[in-house]
This record gives C-alpha cells, sequence and structure tokens, in this order.
C-alpha cells in the first residue's frame, strides 16, 4: 500500500539540513546557505542559497510520486455521512487536513458542512448546543493535542449535561512517519487520556474498518441514555493512506439503543405512592423531547400535581407546589436530589439542613443512575431515597401513567380536582406576583432582568421565537424548543458558542432566537459571532453586561466578611470587574461583523433598540444590543 | 418599651433612633455605602431584589434589619461593626427610605398583557 507521507526520503538534503542546524547550535551563528541572501532594495528577501538548492537539483524518482487515488479520509468523510452528520464545528489543523480535504471536496461540503470555528471550544460549544435543539450529535474536529487542549472545558460541559457531540480528533501516532517540528509536537501517545474521564467513550483506530467500526459504536455510544461526548481518533497515516483500487471497506449498520424503561415492579409500587399522596411534588429537568413534555403535563394533569421545570410555563400545574409541605417528592432526571430537598448554609460553619418533611416518601427517575464516573464530582452528592429507578423518565412516564390511573378511585379524583383548583389559584397569584415585582426596578439604569424579559417578550410573542437558555420570567414557554438547558459544568465560555449552535439548528425552522448574553462569558469565546456572522446564522444576543465576573464579586465579599475585613468599592472589584474600560461589546460585535447596537442604559431606549435588532435578525442576521443592567 | 428598643439598637450598634424609632442617618452617604459595602451585590442598586430580598421601599423595621445584617440566620455574608459601622448602617437604611414606591402595575401596560 502506497503511502505518499512514506516516500524515500532526500537523504542529501536531510544530511544537509542537519549538519547546517548542527554548525548554527555549535556556534550560533546561522551557516550561510542558511542566511537569507541580501534583499534587493525595496523588495523581497531573496531565497537563501538551500531554499535554492531545495527546489532546484534531483531527487530520486520514487519521491516523485505525489499525487494519488483515493485517500482514506474520503472513506472517512463516507463513514460520518452514513451516520447523518449535518456540519462538523471545526478550527482547521494539520492533523485532519486529510479529512478536512475530503469532507470539502469528495463529500462537497455538504451533511456535514464545515462550520468555520475560531477555538476549539467554541466547536464543541456550538455542537452542544445544536444538540440540545435537534436531540442528535453534530461533529467536532479538532487536533489530538492542542485542539482538545482548548476543547477540554466544553467538553466537560458536555459531559455533565448528558449531551452527545461527537469528536474527531487528528493525530500522527506512527514517530516515523511525522515531519519534524510541529507534527511532532502535536502527536500524542494517547490521544484522549487528557479527557478520558469526561468522555463517555473514546477510541483510537488503527485501520480503516476499524475506523468504521469504531465510528459507529461511538455514534450509538453517544446516543444510549444518558447522552454524553465520544471521541474518535483519525490518525494521519489512517487519513492519507491510500485505498488500493477496487478495495471496499464496509460500513456497519447503526442502530440506536431503544431507552431505557423502568423496572414495571418499581413503576407500580411509585405509582401507589403518588396517587396516595396529599400534597406532592415533582421536579423534573428539561425533557429530552416535545413528547417528553406532553408526558409530563399528561402526568401533572392525571394527578392533577404541581411539577417543577420541564412544564409550559404558564400551566397552572407547572413552579407549584412545596416541597416543605410534600409528602411525595419524585424527581425526573434531576442532576442534584440531594441539593433538592436539602439546603446549604455558607457560612463559617457549612451546615446541611432539610427542607423537606421527615415523613416525605422520595422517588427518583433518572438514567442517570446508570453510567457514573469517578474522578470529576458532577454526580453531586449521595441522595437517599426510597425509590429509585435507573431509567429514562420519558421511557418511563407511559408507565407510570397507566398504572396511576388504574389506581385512581373516584374519591381520589375528586381531591385531585380541589388540589388542582388550589394550584391554578396559586398559580394565577404568582403570575400576579411577578408582574408586581417588576414594577421595582422598572425604570432603574442600569436596567433590570424583569424590564428586558417584558420588553423582549412583547416584542416575540406573536413569532416562533426560541431562547437559548432557560425559561425567562415573562416569556410563555408552551413548546420543549423554546428552551435549552445552559453548561452543564457551569464552565465560562459556553453560553455565546452554545447559542450560536442552538441557532443553527433552529435556521432550518426559520424560529427567532434570543440568547441572554452575560459579558464575562462572551469574552472567553467572542470569536462565535464572527462564525454566526460568517456562516450567516441569525439570533439576537442581548448582553446582561453587569460589568463583572458578578458570582465572583459576591463570592469575595462573603470571604471578607466572614474574616471581617469588608471590602470596599476598590477591594471588591480586584480580579472581579470588567470595567476600566468598559468593553463596548457593540464595536467588537460590529468588527466581526455582527449587528451591534448599545451599551444601553437607559430604559427607555432599550425596547427600539430591541425592536431594530429582531428586524436584522428577521433579515437572516444575528445582532447584538448590549445592555447594561443590575447585577442579577 | 422605647427604652428596650434603644438598649437593642444600640447593642448591635445602631445610631440614636429618631421619635419614631428609625435612626437618624445620612441618605446620600448611604447610597455610597449601599454600594461599596456590597450590598447591591444581591440586592441590586435600586434594592429592587437579585438572589437577595427586595430591602426598598417600605424597608423592614430596623431593629429586624439591623439584627438581620449583624448575625444573618440564612446566606448572607455578616456584616458585624468592624465591617459597617454603626453609623454606615444607619446612612444604609436611611437610603433605603428614600427609595420611592415604583410605578402603579395599571401605568406599565407591558405588565399588564396575558
Amino acid at each position: 500500500m502506497a503511502k505518499s507521507k512514506k516516500g524515500p526520503v532526500n537523504r542529501r538534503g536531510f544530511l544537509k539540513g542537519a549538519a547546517a542546524g548542527a554548525a548554527a547550535l555549535a556556534t550560533g551563528i546561522p551557516p550561510a546557505e542558511a542566511r537569507p541572501a541580501a534583499p534587493l532594495r525595496g523588495g523581497a528577501p531573496l531565497p537563501t542559497a538551500a531554499q535554492v538548492a531545495a527546489e532546484t537539483e534531483q531527487v530520486p524518482l520514487s519521491a516523485d510520486v505525489v499525487t494519488s487515488g483515493r485517500p482514506g479520509s474520503d472513506f472517512m468523510v463516507d463513514v460520518m455521512k452514513s451516520m447523518g452528520f449535518n456540519y462538523c464545528f471545526s478550527n482547521p489543523g494539520s492533523s485532519f487536513r486529510g479529512l478536512q480535504e475530503s469532507l470539502i471536496n469528495h463529500g462537497g461540503n455538504s451533511s456535514p458542512e464545515w462550520i468555520t470555528c475560531l477555538h476549539e471550544e467554541i466547536s464543541v460549544a456550538m455542537a452542544d448546543g445544536y444538540a440540545q435543539v435537534e436531540g442528535k450529535p453534530e461533529l467536532v474536529a479538532a487536533h489530538g493535542t492542542v485542539g482538545i487542549q482548548h476543547a477540554a472545558m466544553n467538553i466537560y460541559n458536555s459531559f455533565a449535561g448528558r449531551v452527545p457531540v461527537y469528536i474527531i480528533a487528528g493525530n500522527s501516532l506512527d514517530a516515523a512517519t511525522r515531519r519534524p517540528g510541529v507534527e511532532w509536537l502535536h502527536s500524542v501517545q494517547d490521544v484522549a487520556a487528557m479527557s478520558r474521564d469526561y468522555l463517555k467513550w473514546d477510541d483510537n483506530p488503527v485501520s480503516l474498518p476499524h475506523f468504521a467500526e469504531s465510528a459507529i459504536r461511538a455514534y450509538k455510544i453517544a446516543m444510549t441514555l444518558p447522552y454524553g461526548p465520544v471521541l474518535l481518533v483519525a490518525d494521519t497515516d489512517l487519513q492519507e493512506e491510500i485505498i488500493p483500487e477496487g478495495a471496499q471497506h464496509r460500513i456497519p449498520r447503526l442502530t440506536l439503543a431503544s431507552p431505557p424503561q423502568g423496572d414495571s415492579g418499581a413503576v407500580e409500587e411509585l405509582a401507589r405512592l403518588l396517587v396516595q399522596a396529599e400534597n406532592p411534588v415533582i421536579r423534573a429537568r428539561r425533557m429530552r423531547s416535545q413528547e417528553g413534555m406532553d408526558l409530563l403535563v399528561e402526568l401533572a394533569e392525571t394527578l392533577q400535581a404541581p411539577v417543577q421545570g420541564g412544564m409550559p410555563s404558564n400551566h397552572p400545574l407547572a413552579q407549584g407546589g412545596s416541597l416543605g409541605d410534600a409528602d411525595v417528592i419524585l424527581g425526573l432526571q434531576v442532576r442534584d436530589f440531594f441539593g433538592t430537598i436539602n439546603a446549604v448554609r455558607d457560612q463559617m460553619h457549612r451546615t446541611f439542613s432539610s427542607r423537606i418533611r421527615p415523613d416525605a416518601k422520595l422517588a427518583t427517575i433518572s438514567s442517570n443512575d446508570l453510567y457514573v464516573k469517578s474522578n470529576y464530582q458532577d454526580f453531586q452528592r449521595y441522595a437517599e431515597v426510597d425509590i429509585s429507578i435507573p431509567a429514562d423518565p420519558e421511557a418511563t412516564l407511559p408507565a407510570l401513567i397507566e398504572a396511576c390511573r388504574r389506581l385512581i378511585t373516584g374519591d381520589r379524583r375528586r381531591v385531585f380536582e380541589e388540589r388542582g383548583r388550589t394550584l391554578a389559584a396559586d398559580k394565577e397569584r404568582a403570575m400576579e406576583r411577578a408582574r408586581q415585582e417588576a414594577r421595582y426596578g422598572w425604570n432603574s439604569s442600569p436596567i433590570s432582568y424583569d424590564r428586558i424579559s417584558a420588553e423582549l417578550w412583547d416584542l416575540v410573542k406573536d413569532k416562533d421565537w426560541a431562547l437559548t437558555g432557560g425559561a425567562d420570567r415573562f416569556f410563555d414557554v408552551t413548546r420543549r424548543y423554546q428552551t435549552k438547558e445552559g453548561s452543564g459544568a457551569a464552565g465560562v465560555g459556553y453560553g455565546s458558542p452554545a447559542a450560536v449552535g442552538a441557532a443553527l439548528a433552529h435556521r432550518q425552522y426559520g424560529r427567532l432566537v434570543i440568547n441572554r448574553q452575560n459579558d464575562g462569558d462572551l469574552m472567553y469565546a467572542p470569536g462565535s459571532l464572527w462564525t454566526a456572522a460568517h456562516h450567516e446564522i441569525p439570533f439576537l444576543s442581548v448582553m446582561r453586561n453587569n460589568r463583572s465576573y458578578h458570582q465572583e464579586v459576591m463570592h469575595l465579599q462573603r470571604m471578607a466578611n466572614r474574616y471581617q475585613r469588608g471590602t470596599t468599592s476598590a477591594s471588591t472589584f480586584v480580579g472581579t470587574a470588567i470595567e476600566d474600560p468598559d468593553i463596548d461589546y457593540a464595536s467588537l460585535a460590529r468588527s466581526m461583523g455582527v449587528y451591534g447596537e448599545g451599551p444601553i442604559e437607559n430604559p427607555n431606549e432599550l425596547r427600539a433598540a430591541l425592536q431594530r435588532a429582531i428586524e436584522v435578525v428577521e433579515r437572516g442576521e444575528p445582532a447584538l444590543v448590549d445592555v447594561v443592567t443590575q447585577p442579577r | 418599651m422605647q427604652a428596650m428598643i434603644f438598649v437593642l439598637l444600640w447593642a448591635y450598634g445602631a445610631q440614636a433612633p429618631s421619635p419614631d424609632g428609625v435612626p437618624s442617618g445620612d441618605a446620600d452617604r448611604g447610597q455610597v455605602l449601599y454600594d461599596e459595602r456590597g450590598c447591591y451585590q444581591c440586592h441590586n442598586h435600586d434594592a429592587s431584589g437579585g438572589p437577595g430580598p427586595r430591602l426598598a421601599p417600605d424597608p423592614t423595621p430596623f431593629g429586624g434589619f439591623s439584627r438581620y445584617v449583624r448575625a444573618p440566620s440564612g446566606v448572607m455574608p455578616p456584616y458585624t461593626v468592624n465591617v459597617l459601622s454603626s453609623e454606615e448602617l444607619a446612612d444604609i437604611y436611611t437610603f433605603l427610605l428614600t427609595i420611592p414606591e415604583p410605578p402603579p402595575l395599571e401605568s406599565i401596560p407591558l405588565l399588564n398583557n396575558e
């Protein structure tokens, strides 16, 4: 099998270069042939003698074979196409140059289409944001060394958030074929080692059939609940080796695993608890599909029970109930159930106290129980519960709803109806309270979050909109796609690129995408704005610009007060303020081809600015409005 | 009773109250201190509330306010007299008293949309 990289080395040239290098090392003075000739006046430097020799001297005939037929990377692209990837988010790198070329010329830069990213952390977050909307992974291509190092934080975000992301990492394992210099620096024995603790699976294929099988397996694993990021190495030799004429490599068939449903006995027991409960409360994470959201509504209405999270926001049973009064608490895919039912007091002596009744029965349904790693502590504190169902809530809800229905008697139904009326009235009061509370600070400068929310809602309520984060106070969320979760591991530098990825997913549906953008987060990955402009990904980014890493401001205050040293404005802002100079985010956006407005400090100027930006977005372009806000 | 309130306030380091039980302070200085000492971090610059509760208008009576600031039972960082003097606390409270009522709900059409 011919390998263009493995052609005979021009030994004479190599030795001459080595001797010259050794001479330079010994004397500190570049040898004559390595030194550039004196440039012509006003012109470019002339080539060195060594460069001239390299261009003109005779080379062995075998080294003249510099073109070839079908490379392995073409087959790799075929494999990728078989899995239905739409996009490849990537910052280019030589360790996957073959794959990139094949993707463009063999694959036609379509399905997957290359999305140019300006940092690997951006690439992964964009894939994460896309996956959260579409429920499927997209490709990320990166250097196996420096690229994965850049990407690491957002890989961890995807891991902790249980989001499927599919990473291809270029690497040159065979030391005998590496180009001297950078290729050695960009090669590693074990690509995934640095991020294996927060990868669901990885492999390092040594042949094209091995690549195909592992590629399909990786997709299946990423999409088996709980979802997660996977990494597959594409070795440069495999990418650039020539597939012999007539050789056929097989691509295995992809069959996704069905979601795990809860044990029928445990589901029946849980149904009995829920039906008998006087004050049940259900805590739910955002469901993984619209069907899941519909099932959650069905469960809530069957029991007339309050559901905190995952529901249409204005549903009478959404966000109500009290954990402190609950006799049964059910957590659906809740990431931190211990933290849900306990309060921690972050004072000098850290104390935990229960938020719930001592006789409350606790149950969880979560696929997270099916997959836990050791090193990174994203699994949270152990929660003691009465029923633990390691399964997908969405797959289990039909059986749970049916079991509940079988157990509901006429008496219980009357109790449920009365409870439902009470909860609906509570919901009305809560919404009225929210409106009343929004009055405070309505005309304040810096501008309040509630003012932004109310102004935005009024402008988009009759459109097909989607947020790139959780529900907003005045937004009436009715569909699952209208919200998205944040960074899985609370790593900063996720928000903006994930919003661009989500906006790309929404683009095909023509939705108006709104991103609430924190200033600190944007400055980790401002290049994500350029990607949005370059690839014409429309979305509105509304800055929540509090000119600080405000969470850290509060932590610093806590420490200073604990030790009775206190703070002043000057001391609080050491290391936490993003001001002096204030960053002009509108100009930053404009510099990368994104429409920018602001800073908006007067609340009465907010609506018009948002309106203008929305018009830009509706023309198919990204826009950013910098709003100077209250801290929170 | 008034004597008892006085003793309580003195014990927590507040200035002598005015006849209506509110310590006399400097609202302008209080506004500066409110930001400088970090109250705004959780309650926002306008005291309308954020991670922490709304403080104004109509702040909680000074006695309870002072007790909580000095030794909070919740997650708020404690502000002892070493961090915030009695005079400063009185100034901040006086500033909170100056924060006006918000506009009525009926005057804000956006908050009346269903």
